[in-house]
């Protein structure tokens, strides 16, 4: 009893200390409190409110991801503006902003919960093996343009942070069954409780199959199980966290003809630690996971990584904050015999980090400049320097702009740097085609030039836009050689072709989006984004560019709350077409229906593709051939929770 | 390979068991801001709240539990007055009198209902963000819908404790609460 006293007066003299120099938000009245959001920490890597980060930032909410239907991560990224998804087969996506998708995209930094999920193997991520239960995830916040002065290497075109929920957060048992024409049968099962000894906790465990999709790929089984812990400790809070999945592809028969990986086992286990501390709040993060994949070729991967930050308190005009990183990554190719070689078969890489950033205010908070900047090391391109210039102008209580000038910068990946692929021509004519990577690759840069405005007249209406103008140089792709003539045995014309950096480019665009909650019973959400590319070929010619992006998206999202505990959702959306692979532009309209016959039971029906309008989404990079064709799909789940 | 693993294991394990420190409910990591908005908030519905003409002297607010919310209402409110009456804070126990608050702000860590069944009705505006808190006899309950603070009203519980709640709050409020007139 008298220390809680001590406490709560300790509390309240930290925070009276500081709290003149924070932000007083009882000055502001309950409108304005109620449109901003409690938190969002990805744009400045710590907690402020979205309306004041000085970048492209959405997020995507709890109630947004159960409102969409989606079954899948990458379905659920659709919700945010800017972001090109597109479905390649049962299993694989192409993710990507701003540019430059693909399945192996690689200019996006892709966190859960802190934790990178980026393999290194192609700087991108197999969507298919996050499979975070959708029903834990407490916000996804997505943030479009470069964070590379705070996220680092590989945060070129932006950050997406998925959180999940606080252990805390949905005591009880949670469960959840469904199955569809597509995807056949998925069901999870999370229960959250609380135990003396040990502190909040969460345990769950999924498992879901789809079938494999038109005229693409192979059917998709996964299971995946984890586990969260909440306690205090040191001081603070204490964070553990872990999850082992595997992933059944069906056959890897090899490179062509067929997607990758046959299998997948993967897993991970992080601590996270954060404490008040007097001068501000302290952050540690530790984690480890590791990968086993049954590429042709049998990889595995294994990721170290420590992140140290201090958020400092205001201290007259500045608001600091400052960070290390450490991460580690060993990677081995455990069977050779294929095609697919690499000439390290084993390798690791390091990186060390370092970075500050400074928020100053002036003029009564109403003008903020942010310089940040962070330094970087990497085994194999030395040391990067990424430095972010940003201001945030509050041109009036309801009106916001910012602009931002940035560089990025984004390291080859190993499939870039050491592979080595040969294929022979069936034995008719002599010739053969080698891929190689160059170990001698730089990184890509990028000179990012950004403006936005934000519009919140009420807690009703919420409108963003932001304009990027982006300068790529250096960016890495395949070249092609001369053809040179191999003795052998068997004498052969070999055409070579290999990563360099060879490509420069400008792309520029816009995006926009608006959130209007029209009466308390219907909400209506609509974003779109513009895209213009221009590249610049270098000197050695260049045949490949494995890149394609829509010139523009445009997405309709219509949520109503009907009487007797229901729900209707209509999302409508237009893609356009993609040059490069020759794919048409699409649209497709997705229908969700829900009944809530008790308040912890749903029963929902979503329909997708609802004119059956069958489309192609992306060019499938590994098979060689247009992905899969999506056409109309129902899928129907219960969920229920017991408990609080 | 495998070594580094298992130190690593071995690391987060020691870590573990090394923590065990006195166990409060956990919060949320990011609990600094939104325990600072909950201030704003009480800070506010003080403000579209008519006491009885007897209320006199500086507003009293009491926490039960919640230290960080009454953390941030105490230094924000030091200075500011609503209406002609300054601000106070105090921090209570569980067992402590809660006669001559005009404010109550119950934490989520404490058993807010329990504490609600066993007090008599006290003229004061009662704040929580647990769950149900006006089916039992609460006034507002704050909650997070989308990531936004919202708000619940209980008239017939305001009634009671003797308060009048503007109507400009209502306005505001997710749900409004009462028994249909007879």
């Amino acid at each position: 009893m008298k220390t809680q006293r001590l406490l709560s007066l300790a509390i309240a003299l930290l925070i009276a200390s500081t709290a003149a120099a924070e932000e007083d938000l009882t000055d502001l009245d309950l409108t304005t409190l109620m449109s901003m959001d409690v938190i969002v920490t990805s744009a400045a890597k710590r907690s402020q409110v979205s309306s004041d980060a000085a970048a492209a930032v959405f997020v995507i909410t709890r109630e947004d991801i159960r409102r969409s239907g989606a079954t899948m991560l990458p379905e659920v990224l659709r919700l945010a503006p800017g972001l090109h998804v597109a479905r390649i087969d049962a299993r694989s996506w192409a993710v990507s902003a701003r540019g430059f998708n693909s399945r192996f995209a690689n200019k996006l930094q892709v966190l859960v919960d802190g934790r990178s999920i980026y393999t290194p193997l192609f700087s991108g991520v197999m969507w298919e093996e996050q499979l975070v239960p959708l029903h834990t995830i407490d916000r996804i916040e997505v943030v479009r343009g470069p964070g590379g002065s705070l996220w680092g290497i590989n945060a070129v075109n932006g950050v997406i942070n998925i959180i999940t929920q606080a252990a805390a957060d949905a005591r009880g048992l949670h469960v959840e069954a469904g199955g569809g024409t597509v995807d056949s049968e998925s069901s999870a099962l999370s229960y959250s409780g609380r135990s003396e000894g040990i502190g909040d906790y969460r345990v769950y465990a999924e498992h879901a199959h789809t079938d494999s999709l038109l005229n693409s790929g192979e059917p998709w089984t996964r299971t995946q199980v984890g586990w969260r812990v909440d306690r205090d400790g040191f001081g603070g809070v204490l964070t553990f966290q872990g999850d082992v999945q595997e992933g059944d592809f069906g056959d890897a028969d090899g490179y062509a003809g067929s997607n990758l990986p046959g299998s997948s086992k993967t897993g991970n286990v992080s601590v996270q630690w954060q404490r008040a501390i007097a001068v501000g709040s302290l952050d540690a993060h530790t984690y480890y996971s590791w990968a086993d994949r049954g590429l042709p070729g049998r990889w595995n991967e294994a990721t170290a990584g420590l992140d140290l930050q201090l958020s400092a308190n205001r201290i007259g005009r500045h608001l600091f904050t400052s960070g290390i990183g450490l991460r580690h990554v060993d990677e081995e190719q455990r069977d050779r015999t294929t095609r697919l070689q690499f000439t390290a078969t084993e390798s690791s890489q390091n990186q060390w980090s370092i970075y500050a950033q400074d928020e100053i205010h002036f003029f009564d908070d109403r003008l903020r400049v942010i310089a940040g900047t962070k330094l970087e090391d990497f085994t194999f391109t030395g040391l990067a320097l990424q430095p972010t210039l940003r201001a945030l102008w509050r041109v009036s209580p309801d009106q916001t702009l910012w602009a931002a000038m940035s560089r990025a910068v984004r390291t080859p990946s190993r499939i870039e740097l050491f592979s080595r692929v040969t294929v022979m021509v069936p034995d008719v004519l002599p010739v053969s085609f080698t891929l190689s990577g160059d170990e001698n690759l730089n990184e890509e840069d990028l000179h990012a030039y950004e403006l936005g405005w934000r519009w919140r007249p009420d807690q009703r209406l919420t409108v963003d836009a932001a304009f990027y103008y982006n300068e790529y140089e250096n960016l890495i792709s395949v070249t092609s050689q001369p053809v040179t003539i191999d003795p052998g045995p068997p004498l052969h014309v070999n055409k070579p072709f290999v990563f360099a950096n060879a490509l420069d480019a400008v792309v520029y665009g816009a995006e926009a989006s608006v959130e209007w909650a029209v009466t308390d019973w219907l909400r209506w959400q609509v974003h779109g984004n513009w895209l213009r590319m221009q590249n610049q070929w270098a000197p050695v010619e260049l045949t490949l560019q494995i890149a394609s992006d829509p010139r523009s998206q445009f997405e309709s999202r219509l949520r109503f709350d009907l009487p007797y505990e229901t729900e209707l959702d209509l999302a409508w959306r237009q893609v356009g077409e993609l040059d490069n692979y020759h794919i048409a532009s699409y649209s497709s309209l997705d229908m969700r229906a829900a009944w809530h016959p008790r308040k912890d039971l749903e029963l929902s029906l979503a329909l997708t593709n609802a004119f059956d309008r069958e489309h192609i989404e992306f060019f499938d990079e590994t098979g060689g051939g247009p992905g899969a064709r999506m056409g109309r799909s129902i899928f129907g789940r219960i969920a229920w929770h017991l408990g609080q | 390979m495998c070594s580094v693993r298992a130190v690593h294991l071995l690391a987060v394990l020691l870590l573990f068991a090394a923590g065990s420190m006195r166990i409060a409910q956990a919060d949320d990591l990011d609990v600094g801001r939104e325990e600072q908005m909950k201030a704003a908030y009480l800070f506010n519905f003080a403000k579209f709240v008519e006491w009885p003409v007897s209320a006199q002297g500086p507003i009293r607010v009491c926490f039960i539990g919640a230290q960080g919310v009454h953390a941030f209402m105490t230094a924000s409110a030091a200075g500011k007055t609503i209406g002609a009456r300054s601000i106070t804070t105090v921090m209570l126990q569980s067992a402590d009198s809660r006669l001559g608050c005009d404010v109550i702000y119950l934490g989520a860590s404490v058993d807010a209902n329990a504490l609600m069944q066993d007090a008599p009705s006290t003229a004061a505006l009662t704040v929580s963000d647990v769950d149900d808190f006006t089916r039992h006899g609460g006034i507002i309950r704050l909650f997070k819908h989308e990531n936004r603070l919202r708000f619940d009203i209980n008239l017939d519980n305001a009634r009671r404790a003797g308060l009048k709640i503007s109507s400009n709050l209502l306005k505001l409020a997710s749900r409004v609460e009462q028994e249909a007139a007879p």
